[in-house]
C-alpha cells in the first residue's frame, strides 16, 4: 500500500478531531437538578449498554471520515488483496457488524463475535502475525491500461549528432507520445547545458509535445545529468498518476558519467527512496561509438577590442580526438561573422589523440561588433565541434581623458606630455612632421584628450572616455571625487600616478581606509631622492601573470627593469594584505609595490607609484614605455565593456547610453528565434541583459537601424570527447541513484520496441480514492441515519 | 413573610370571580353554605316525611302528622352545609424543578398560587380551607376553618414552604386520609412522581372516605418535551447524589415513550378511583388552568351556588 499525496496522509490525524470533541463534550456538560428522574432512571436502567453501543458507533464512524478522506485525499494505492483487506475490508465490516450488534435483538451475540472477530484479524494482519495470503494475488493492472506520469531527459547536447543518435531519441519520444494513455502526463526536459522543460506544466498534449520535439537540434553544452535528475524527480513526484517513471535518453558519454559529486547523488537518493510512490527510473543508450573526431578547443585573441587596422592576434588550439595521424594536410580556415569568404588558411600536422595550435593575425576595415571563426576542414563523426568562434568589438578609438596635476606650456615638460606621446603615436607623428605619413594608415586606437586640473569640474567630461588618468593631480573636488568613484563602480578605468604635486594625506583622508576605500593602498610617504641620479631602485623583472603587464614576459617587447626610479610614493601594503580585490602588478627591487590595482564593481583602480613623466624616474624615455602605456591603457579602458564571448549558460550584458535605452531591441539566436529586449536601468547605467544563454553559438544584438552587438556561447570542450562511459561505471552509479535501473540498448535494437517489451512486463497497483470515496459518503449518510434511528431503538 | 399578591395575583382573580368551587359530591359541613348537606334533621327547611322506621330518633317524630293520621312520620329537613376544602400541597424535592430555567417558576411556586387561589375562591364562599404541605411525610398542617382571615394563616404557610426530599406519595395519603375526619373536597397539588400503584391506593383510601379528589398535576414543559441536546448531568432533586451523565438527545425518544405510558396509567387509574386529574404546566396561566377546571365542573352538572 502506498499513497500518491503521502503528506495528505497525515490529514488522518483529523480523526483525534471527533474524538476530542466527544471528550471535551463529557468534560464539559451541563448540569441539570432534575426531577422526573424515575422516567430518565427506567430509560437508563433498560438500555444502558445499548446507549453505550450506540454511541461507540456514532463516535468510531464520526472518527472513520476524516481517516477514510484523508486517505481519499492521499490517493490510497493498493499493490495486493493484502492491504485492501487488512485496510478497508476488515474495519468497515467490523464496523457493519456492530452496527447490526446494535439494532438487531436476536442477532446481538452472533454479530458481535464476528465484529470482534475481524477487528482482531484486522490488527494481527497489519501486524504481519497472520500469512500474507493475498500478497500474491496482486491487484494489478497492465502498465498500458494505467495513466502515467512520466518526465522524460532528453539529452540535446552536442554529441548526440554522432551517427544520428538524436534522431533515434526523436523517433523513440514520438512512438512514446503516440501509445501513451489519454490521461497520462508527460514532461520533456532538455538536459543539454542548463535543464530546460519544453512545457512549464506536465502535459497530456501530445500533439504539441511532438511538434516541439519535432523542431529541436542537438546543439547544447554537456547534459547536466544529475540537476535533470533532481529536477524531474520534483516534477514527477507531483503527479497526479500512480504510474511513474523518469526516462533517460542520452548517449552515456564518459565525460557525462565522470566526476559526480557523491554527496549530491546521496540526497537524490535519499529525496528518491522518501518519494511516496517513487518514480521508476530507465536509460536508454542512443550513444553510438564514434572513430573520428577532431575539433577546435579554443581560440584565445590578443585583445578583445581592438581599433581598425590594428592586427589582432587569433591563436586557435585543436585538438586531435582519433587515432589518425595529419601530415600537413589538416586544412584550418578563418572566417568572419559566419561568411563563406575565407580571410586565412593553414595546413598543419597533429598527430593522434594530440594537439596543436595555429596563429592568424588580421586587421579589420570596419568597426563594428565582429565574429570570428576557426575552422578544420575535416569529415569526421561530428562535424558541428570542428567550428569555433570568438567575439571581438572593432572600435575606431578609445576615449581617455588626461588629467594634468601639473601642466606646462614648455613642450615635455607638462605632466602628461610623454603620456599623450605614448597613447596616440601616430598622431603625434602627424603633428610634428605637419603632414600626412604613410602611419596614417594605421590609426591610433586611442584619443586622448588633456585637461588641466583647474579644468576638470564637470562630470560630463567623464561620458564617452573609458579611463581617466589623474597625473600628479594633488586633489580633487568632492563632487568629482563622488562622480569618479561612480564611473569605476559602472566599469570605467582609473589610474593615478604620482608626482611632486600629490597631496598624500588628502589621497588618504578621501580615498584611504578612512575615506571611500577608493585607492588600492593607502600613501604613506615618499621614498628616494629625484635629484641623486645615482641613487635609484628599479622595477623587478619577473615573470608577470597580470595580462596588462604580461607582453613584458617576451624579452622583445621591451623590458620595465631598464628604467631608474629616484622617486616613489611608498604604499601601505600591510593594511590591505589579505583583500582579494587588490593584485600588485609590478614591484621595486626593495620590494615596495610600484603598480598596484584594485577591483571596484564593474571598473578598475590602479595607481603608479611614480611620476608619469620624468620627473622622477626616466621610464618615459624607455623603449618600454610606449607598449607600457598602450598595454595598461588598453586593459584599463577594456573592463568597460562586459565579455561577449561566454560559457553557455552565463549572461549577456549589453551596456547602452541614456539616448539608446529609448529604442527596442532584439537579440537573433543561433537556433533562429528571435526575442525582444527591454532595457533596464541599473545603477545610473542602462543595460540590456540576456540570459536564455544554454544554446551555444552567435547570439545577434540589434536594434531598428543597426546590430549593436555580437556575442559567442561556448560549449563546453568536453562535448567533443566521444568516449563511451565505463558500463561497470554506469552500472555502479546507477545502483547508487536507485535500487533498480532498467536499461535499454538504443543502439542495437529499436528502442521503443524495447521499451515496450519491457513496459509490458511490468504491473502497477490500483488507485481505490473512488472506493474510499463512496465509502467515504455512505458512512457520511450512514452518520446520518443512525443518528435519527439510534434511540428509537431504546425501550 | 409572605404577602397576599406574592400568591394571588388580582388580575387572576378577577378571571375567577365567577366561579366557585363546588363540590361534586355531597359534603358535610357545620354551618350553611351553598352546599347541600346529606345530614337531614336540625335545620330550618323542610325537605320531606318519612315513615318511622325503628332506631329513628323520637324526638324527630312529627306529632302533628301522627295526629292526624295516627300513623309515625319522621320529619326531615334539608340542611345547607358549607364545602370542607383540603388542599394537599406536595412539597417534596421533585417540584423545585424549574427554579433555574428561564421563567424562574418551580412547579412548587406554581402549585402555591394555585393553593392559594383555591384557598382564596373557598374562603370567599365561606367555605372552609385546610392546607397540609407534605413530602415523604405530612410537613405542616392548617386544619379547615373559614373566614377571610384565614387566608392569611394559608399564604403564611404557602410563603415558608420549601421543597424537601423524596416523596411517597401514596404513603402520604394513608397518613393524610384518616386525619380528615369529614368528608369533603380533597385538592391534591402535586406532580405525581412516584409508584403509580402505591399512589393510586392512597387514592382509593380517599375514595373510600367518600371525598371528592381532585389532582392537580403540575408539569414543567421540559419534562414534557425533554429539550436538551448537549451532555448534560442529571443531578437527582430527591435523592443527592443520583446523578446520571448522558446524551439527551439519545435519550429523548425513550424518555417520551416511557412518559406517555407513565402519564397513561395514572390517568386509567384515576379514572378508576373517581378521580378528576388536571395536568397543567408551569408556562401556562394558572388561572386558565383552574378557570378550565372550574368550568368543566359546572358543565358536568355540579351544583353551581354561592
Amino acid at each position: 500500500m502506498s499513497f500518491l499525496n503521502g503528506a495528505l496522509a497525515l490529514g488522518a490525524l483529523a480523526a483525534l478531531v471527533p474524538l476530542f470533541i466527544h471528550l471535551f463534550n463529557r468534560s464539559r456538560f451541563k448540569v441539570i437538578k432534575w426531577g422526573a428522574s424515575h422516567l430518565l432512571e427506567s430509560v437508563l436502567r433498560k438500555n444502558r449498554k445499548q446507549i453505550q453501543l450506540e454511541q461507540w458507533i456514532i463516535l468510531i464512524i464520526r472518527c472513520a471520515i476524516p481517516i477514510i478522506l484523508a486517505l481519499t485525499l492521499a490517493r490510497m494505492v493498493v499493490t495486493d488483496w493484502n492491504a485492501f483487506l487488512y485496510f478497508l475490508i476488515l474495519p468497515l465490516s467490523a464496523l457493519a457488524l456492530l452496527i447490526l450488534t446494535a439494532f438487531s435483538t436476536a442477532l446481538r451475540w452472533p454479530c458481535g463475535f464476528l465484529s470482534l472477530a475481524c477487528l482482531i484479524a484486522m490488527i494481527l494482519g497489519i501486524f504481519g502475525i497472520l500469512p500474507d495470503w493475498g500478497k500474491d494475488k496482486e491487484i494489478s493492472a497492465l502498465s498500458g491500461d494505467v495513466p502515467a506520469s512520466t518526465v522524460i531527459l532528453l539529452d540535446d547536447s552536442l554529441s548526440m549528432n554522432i551517427s544520428d543518435g538524436f534522431i533515434d531519441a526523436g523517433s523513440f519520444i514520438s512512438d512514446f507520445l503516440k501509445n501513451q494513455h489519454k490521461q497520462s502526463e508527460i514532461s520533456i526536459i532538455q538536459i543539454g547545458g542548463i535543464p530546460l522543460n519544453l512545457f512549464d506544466k506536465p502535459t497530456s498534449d501530445e500533439n504539441a509535445l511532438g511538434v516541439r520535439v519535432e523542431n529541436l537540434d542537438a546543439l547544447s553544452d554537456q547534459a547536466s545529468l544529475l540537476g535533470s535528475l533532481d529536477q524531474a524527480l520534483s516534477i514527477v513526484s507531483q503527479g497526479k498518476n500512480l504510474k511513474r517513471e523518469i526516462i533517460l535518453l542520452s548517449d552515456f558519454r564518459e565525460s557525462d558519467w565522470n566526476n559526480w559529486d557523491n554527496s549530491a547523488i546521496g540526497s537524490f537518493r535519499k529525496r528518491l527512496d522518501a518519494t511516496p510512490n517513487g518514480p521508476e527510473l530507465t536509460w536508454v543508450d542512443f550513444g553510438k561509438k564514434s572513430k573520428k573526431n577532431l575539433s577546435v578547443e579554443s581560440i584565445v585573441v590578443s585583445s578583445q577590442t581592438i581599433g581598425i587596422g590594428h592586427p589582432l592576434q587569433i591563436r586557435a588550439t585543436l585538438h586531435n580526438l582519433s587515432e589518425e595521424t595529419f601530415e600537413g594536410n589538416l586544412q584550418v580556415q578563418l572566417l568572419v561573422d559566419g561568411d563563406q569568404k575565407i580571410i586565412d588558411e593553414a595546413a598543419i600536422s597533429i598527430g593522434p589523440q594530440a594537439t596543436n595550435q595555429v596563429s592568424f593575425s588580421h586587421s579589420f576595415d570596419s568597426s563594428g561588433p565582429k565574429v570570428l571563426h576557426v575552422e578544420l576542414i575535416v569529415a569526421d563523426d561530428l562535424p558541428q565541434d570542428n567550428r569555433r568562434s570568438v567575439a571581438v568589438s572593432v572600435i575606431e578609438e578609445i576615449g581617455i581623458l588626461l588629467v594634468d596635476g601639473d601642466p606646462s606650456k614648455e613642450w615635455l615638460r607638462g605632466e602628461t606630455d610623454f603620456l599623450k606621446i605614448a597613447m596616440t603615436p601616430y598622431k603625434e607623428i602627424e603633428q610634428v612632421s605637419k603632414k600626412n605619413t604613410e602611419a596614417g594608415a594605421m590609426k591610433d586606437l586611442i584619443d586622448a584628450q588633456v585637461i588641466s586640473i583647474d579644468q576638470f569640474k564637470n562630470q560630463d567630461q567623464l561620458d564617452n572616455n573609458s579611463l581617466v588618468v589623474l597625473a600628479n593631480v594633488e586633489k580633487l573636488d568632492s563632487s568629482m571625487c563622488e562622480s569618479l568613484e561612480l564611473f569605476v563602480r559602472n566599469g570605467g578605468g582609473v589610474l593615478i600616478t604620482a608626482g611632486s604635486q600629490i597631496n598624500l594625506s588628502w589621497y588618504n583622508e578621501n580615498w584611504g581606509h578612512a575615506g571611500t576605500n577608493f585607492i588600492p593602498m593607502e600613501l604613506s610617504g615618499f621614498k628616494g631622492k629625484p635629484s641623486d641620479e645615482f641613487t635609484y631602485s628599479k622595477i623587478v623583472n619577473s615573470y608577470f601573470d597580470h595580462p596588462a603587464l604580461s607582453m613584458f614576459n617576451d624579452p622583445r617587447n621591451g623590458s620595465l627593469a631598464e628604467a631608474q626610479i629616484m622617486k616613489w610614493v611608498k604604499f601601505d601594503e600591510e593594511k590591505v594584505r589579505s583583500d582579494p580585490t587588490i593584485t600588485v602588478l609590478a614591484r621595486l627591487h626593495n620590494g615596495d609595490p610600484i603598480l598596484v590595482e584594485k577591483k571596484i564593481g564593474k571598473g578598475i583602480v590602479m595607481t603608479f607609484g611614480t611620476s608619469i613623466d620624468t620627473d622622477w624616474t626616466n621610464l618615459p624615455a624607455r623603449p618600454s614605455f610606449l607598449p607600457f602605456v598602450q598595454q595598461l591603457s588598453t586593459y584599463l579602458s577594456e573592463k568597460v565593456l562586459p565579455p561577449r564571448t561566454v560559457k553557455s549558460g552565463l549572461p549577456l550584458t549589453h551596456y547602452l547610453s541614456e539616448k539608446e535605452s529609448t529604442l527596442e531591441y532584439k537579440m537573433d539566436m543561433p537556433n533562429g528565434s528571435t526575442r525582444t529586449l527591454v532595457p533596464r536601468k541599473r545603477k545610473d547605467k542602462y543595460l540590456l541583459e540576456f540570459t536564455e544563454t544554454r544554446l551555444p553559438g552567435t547570439y545577434k544584438l540589434s536594434n531598428k537601424e543597426k546590430t549593436v552587438g555580437k556575442f559567442v556561447v561556448l560549449s563546453s570542450i568536453k562535448e567533443s570527447i566521444l568516449t563511451k562511459a565505463d558500463e561497470k561505471q554506469i552500472t555502479e552509479t546507477s545502483s547508487f541513484l536507485a535500487e533498480s535501473v532498467n536499461r535499454i540498448n538504443g543502439i542495437k535494437e529499436d528502442a521503443w520496441e524495447a521499451y515496450e517489451r519491457m513496459d509490458n512486463r511490468r504491473k502497477f497497483g490500483r488507485e481505490t480514492w473512488m472506493i474510499l470515496l463512496a465509502v467515504l459518503l455512505g458512512l457520511i449518510l450512514m452518520e446520518v441515519i443512525l443518528l435519527r434511528k439510534f434511540g428509537k431503538g431504546i425501550r | 413573610m409572605a404577602t397576599v399578591t406574592d400568591f394571588l395575583d388580582p388580575k387572576d382573580l378577577s378571571r375567577l370571580a365567577n366561579h366557585q368551587i363546588l363540590a361534586k359530591r355531597v359534603v358535610e359541613g357545620f354551618c350553611s353554605g351553598l352546599h347541600r348537606s346529606p345530614h337531614k334533621g336540625f335545620s330550618v327547611e323542610f325537605k320531606q316525611h318519612r315513615a318511622y322506621t325503628r332506631g329513628d330518633e323520637i324526638r324527630r317524630l312529627d306529632w302533628k302528622v301522627f295526629a292526624k293520621t295516627d300513623r309515625f312520620y319522621v320529619r326531615e329537613y334539608e340542611e345547607e352545609t358549607n364545602l370542607r376544602c383540603n388542599l394537599l400541597l406536595d412539597a417534596s424535592g421533585s417540584m423545585s424543578y424549574g427554579e433555574e430555567s428561564d421563567s424562574g417558576v418551580s412547579k412548587l411556586a406554581y402549585g402555591s398560587r394555585l393553593a392559594a387561589c383555591l384557598a382564596y375562591l373557598a374562603l370567599r364562599q365561606t367555605d372552609s380551607v385546610g392546607l397540609t404541605t407534605f413530602d415523604s411525610k405530612v410537613r405542616t398542617v392548617v386544619p379547615p376553618r373559614g373566614g377571610p382571615s384565614h387566608t392569611r394563616q394559608i399564604i403564611d404557610l404557602l410563603g415558608q414552604t420549601k421543597a424537601g426530599s423524596e416523596t411517597d406519595l401514596g404513603k402520604v395519603f394513608h397518613e393524610i386520609a384518616p386525619q380528615i375526619k369529614k368528608r369533603g373536597l380533597v385538592v391534591i397539588i402535586s406532580d405525581c412522581f412516584g409508584e403509580i400503584p402505591s399512589i393510586l391506593k392512597g387514592l382509593a383510601h380517599f375514595n373510600h372516605a367518600k371525598h371528592d379528589v381532585v389532582i392537580f398535576q403540575i408539569w414543567h414543559p421540559d419534562e414534557l418535551d425533554f429539550p436538551f441536546r448537549s451532555w448534560t448531568r442529571f443531578d437527582c432533586l430527591e435523592n443527592a447524589g443520583q446523578n446520571h451523565t448522558v446524551d439527551p438527545a439519545h435519550l429523548r425518544d425513550a424518555y417520551l415513550k416511557n412518559l406517555k405510558e407513565y402519564r397513561e396509567e395514572l390517568v386509567k387509574g384515576c379514572h378508576k378511583h373517581r378521580v378528576q386529574l388536571f395536568p397543567m404546566t408551569t408556562n401556562e396561566p394558572y388561572s386558565e388552568g383552574l378557570a378550565s377546571f372550574l368550568a368543566a365542573r359546572r358543565k358536568a352538572g355540579m351544583p353551581i351556588h354561592l
